[in-house]
């Protein structure tokens, strides 16, 4: 009988899904956070910081991902602002004073974006190119969507006007800081509710037992390694066991109850 | 915990119930003075702040956490402050967000009332104060009478609180007619703000129905105090320095009713006096230095922030939870010893019902 | 002694009047990281503080030199990002070679060198036309914002995970972005309605 062999290209589907929707970089790993808050006050500025975005990552994740594995990552974690810079010295030069003012500092600040390094660290420098252009654009596309989003409900609720339609309520204070994180807030919460319920098997972590934060898989999402397969099955034990005893007791109580079920099923695999 | 009635609407057990009942009859007798300086504006203002609270509330945590928190009556309590702490002159959809905000973004995504980390009722506010800062502190001139006075109504005559006139350095000489004045709440300000003899009224209340709240009202007014006296704004003398700066603004009513707040504020003496002492150096230091017009409602934000690193709570918390793990741990390690047919006593149950008699 | 003081009132304002993180999102992905696992807190602020105050000292020099000053926006952001980026290598190369620092550290480093924080720092005291003492300042006040957000978002973090009565749609980031949503509406108070970028 013919053995399967193991699927070593990523589908674009796949890292649009996993990479782009279930592990959105902005709204479950708090990637990337200070282009939104600060310069995402309209949709027009948000349109502009996803285009160079999406040029710096699909960029970097490739070079990275021919030159740079085998260098010491705390050179090559430099090497990614260097690239980043010049190839934003470039766009600055070509871009017009209009878009460059309304943008500020934010954009050049592009080029130290966290987003960039935890990919090409976490996926690029591990695979081949073509799964790292299809995670650069899957991760650009989950940018362009959040940075959508926040700057189409801050320009709405600050100016009061979308795309020359008069709204009857003005709030210049959305364009402050605070305006932009409570909009990710809610966003992220929307997020998550929507993974819940359509995709509760995906959901990597809602309440983990070591903290209250997710622990996204960042390795290898969508070709379905044995790590991945260890962690979620992991996780599901433990969700499916706080969800048992929730009502009564304790984070502690959980994971002592698990060591000891652990501990019996070894007894008896050995008796 | 308090053991609650399922059936009815008003959780009478609750202690939030009775807190916030108290705070709506506190609330009440300031917009009946609000009524009777600023006109009937301060009444839709009160209406809408807490119809706009309430729709909120219920809805939003009908859908997110499927149960009706209304019968704990805090969204209302929340509504009626959030109105009272606006000029009478601003829109009304100002004071309908502002009760928004609070529920929405302060109480929603913790839980409720109960788990907030930061006052909602001062969230509300700095939110409107610091969006709409030209609607919020401008206040109509007080003239008695019940008439509407909304900001771009004919006839509108803007009035200078005694904010304004601090941080022009101009004085009221205190004499008997200016004390009847500031009693009496003739200065122009927010709704509930400016009457002192209702906010003396509010301290007697308090001293009878719950003096333990005064801690922090106490340790708020005496720093306000102390900065007052010892930098004083206007040069008619120390005395006078403190009394307008203790009547100025929101700072009275903040110290009565927003920082003593049973959820946020500490629960000993000793730290209720330092968190409300933290709060008005905060404050003080905004109105000397800060940039927004009454920044009082700010300090209880950022005491809220500053205080759990300032006090040793968290740590004891910690402390007390990696014990705990411990004692777990060891019992768990002990039930391994047993074979898994014995039946007998299951050590970590024991120590978990153990726990749960010491803490009853 | 006026120096000094025009230093500290630099620092001040970077750190409270118009706090980096808070007010102007600045290095807030690398704070909220910092804030889950504060063991090496006073490291990494330490880190910042010394990358920023050197990167600003070393870019306000350039600025003063006439060909640097007039050469385009892009190009000055260029000799920035480049100027960090050499520091970096320069103190990465030391830590490795002479005090053997391990894979770890290496990493932190790393992190607490190449944010948006720390690169702001130069581009800050080029608009606001500080003076070299000044630029110290805010370096070090870049040092002391971290180090109070990544101690406030701390206090939140803990407040949040022990908090069971959270809604499960609003369980950790979503809880943690509103948390620091009002944390930078408290420090509003500060800068009222506009900033000074």
């Amino acid at each position: 009988m013919k053995k399967k062999t193991k699927r070593k290209h990523l589908k674009l589907s796949t890292a649009l899904f996993k990479g782009g929707y279930i592990h959105n970089p902005l709204l479950t790993q708090l990637l990337g956070l200070c282009p939104i808050i600060m310069a995402a006050i309209s949709v027009k500025n948000a349109l502009c910081l996803s285009a160079v975005f999406a040029l710096l990552l699909v960029v970097n994740e490739v070079i990275a991902s021919i030159f740079l594995k085998n260098m010491s990552r705390w050179v090559r974690v430099s090497l990614y602002t260097v690239i980043s810079a010049g190839i934003l010295a470039l766009v600055l030069s070509k871009i017009n004073q209009e878009a460059s003012a309304a943008l500020g500092v934010y954009l050049p600040l592009l080029c130290v974006n966290a987003i960039i390094v935890v990919r090409c660290e976490k996926f690029a420098i591990r695979t081949n190119v073509l799964n790292s252009v299809y995670d650069a654009v899957a991760n650009s596309i989950a940018f362009l969507v959040v940075a959508f989003l926040v700057g189409l409900i801050r320009q709405v609720l600050s100016t009061g006007s979308l795309f020359g339609l008069q709204t009857p309520f003005k709030n210049p204070g959305m364009a402050m800081p605070f305006a932009g994180l409570v909009v990710l807030g809610f966003l992220a919460a929307i997020h998550k509710w929507s993974v819940m319920n359509f995709y509760p098997d995906e959901l990597v972590d809602t309440f983990s037992l070591k903290g209250a934060f997710e622990k996204p898989v960042l390795v290898d999402p969508g070709l379905n390694t044995k790590q991945e397969r260890a962690h979620k099955k992991q996780f599901k034990e433990e969700r499916q066991e706080f969800d048992r005893i929730r009502p009564r007791y304790s984070i502690e109580d959980v994971e002592s109850s698990l060591e000891e079920k652990r501990a019996q099923k070894k007894k008896e695999e050995e008796s | 915990m308090p053991q609650e009635n399922k059936t009815a609407f008003f959780k009478t057990d609750d202690p939030l119930f009775s807190y916030s009942v108290d705070t709506l009859l506190m609330g009440l007798g300031l917009l009946i003075m609000g009524i009777y300086l600023n006109g009937i504006a301060a009444l839709y203002h009160a209406a809408v702040g807490i119809v706009s609270a309430v729709i909120c509330e219920y809805v939003s945590f009908k859908l997110v956490l499927k149960k009706n928190t209304l019968g704990n009556m805090s969204a209302f309590s929340v509504g009626l402050l959030i109105a009272l702490s606006v000029s009478a002159a601003c829109p009304l959809w100002i004071t309908a967000s502002a009760s928004a905000f609070a529920v929405l973004v302060a109480k929603l995504p913790f839980g409720g009332t109960r788990n907030a980390p930061f006052v909602p009722v001062a969230a509300g506010v700095c939110f409107a104060q610091l969006c709409f800062p030209l609607y919020v502190f401008t206040y109509p001139a007080v003239s008695g009478g019940l008439h509407p006075v909304f900001n771009n109504a004919e006839g509108f005559v803007k009035g200078t609180s005694l904010i304004d006139l601090l941080e022009s350095g101009k004085a009221v000489s205190l004499n008997i007619f200016n004390y009847t004045s500031l009693l009496s709440g003739k200065y122009p300000g927010a709704i509930g703000t400016t009457c002192m003899l209702a906010m003396l009224g509010i301290v007697l209340y308090q001293l009878i129905r719950r003096p333990k709240r005064l801690y922090a009202s106490f340790g708020f007014l005496v720093c306000c105090g102390i900065f007052a006296a010892a930098f004083p704004r206007i040069n008619t003398g120390r005395l006078s320095s403190v009394i307008m700066e203790l009547s100025a603004g929101s700072l009275m009513f903040v110290a009565l009713l927003v920082l003593n707040d049973p959820v946020t504020s500490p629960k000993r003496p000793l730290q209720s006096v330092l968190y409300g002492a933290v709060a008005g150096t905060l404050c003080m230091l905004l109105r000397y230095f800060g940039k927004i017009n009454e920044p009082a409602f700010f300090s209880v934000l950022l005491v809220n922030a500053f205080w759990p690193i300032l006090s040793r709570q968290t740590a004891t918390d910690q402390k007390q939870s990696n014990e705990k793990r411990k004692r777990l741990k060891k019992a768990a390690k002990k039930d391994k010893k047993l074979s898994a047919g014995q039946k007998g006593k299951n050590t970590i149950t024991e120590v978990l019902d153990d726990e749960k008699e010491n803490e009853a | 002694m006026t120096q000094f003081i025009s230093m500290l009132i630099a620092a001040l304002y970077a750190m409270l009047l118009q706090n980096l993180v808070f007010s102007a999102a600045y290095g807030i992905t690398e704070s909220v990281k910092i804030a889950k696992r504060p063991k090496y807190l006073v490291m990494c602020a330490f880190s910042v503080g010394v990358f920023s105050a050197a990167t600003a000292v070393i870019c306000r020099l350039l600025d003063n030199v006439k060909f640097v000053a007039g050469l385009s926006t892009a190009v000055h952001f260029l000799i920035y990002a480049g100027v960090l980026v050499m520091l970096y290598l320069i103190g990465g190369g030391f830590c490795v070679a002479v005090l053997k620092a391990d894979k770890k550290f290496m990493n932190s480093l790393g992190m607490c060198a190449l944010n948006s924080l720390v690169l702001a720092v130069p581009l800050l005291n080029a608009s606001a036309n500080y003076t070299i003492i000044e630029s110290v300042g805010t370096g070090i006040g870049a040092a002391l914002a971290f180090l109070l957000a990544v101690l406030l978002i701390n206090a939140g973090i803990r407040h949040i995970a022990g908090n069971e009565s959270i809604p499960k749609v609003f369980r950790g980031t979503p809880a943690l972005l509103i948390y620091v949503s009002l944390l930078s509406l408290a420090f509003s108070c500060f800068t009222g309605e506009s900033l000074f970028l």
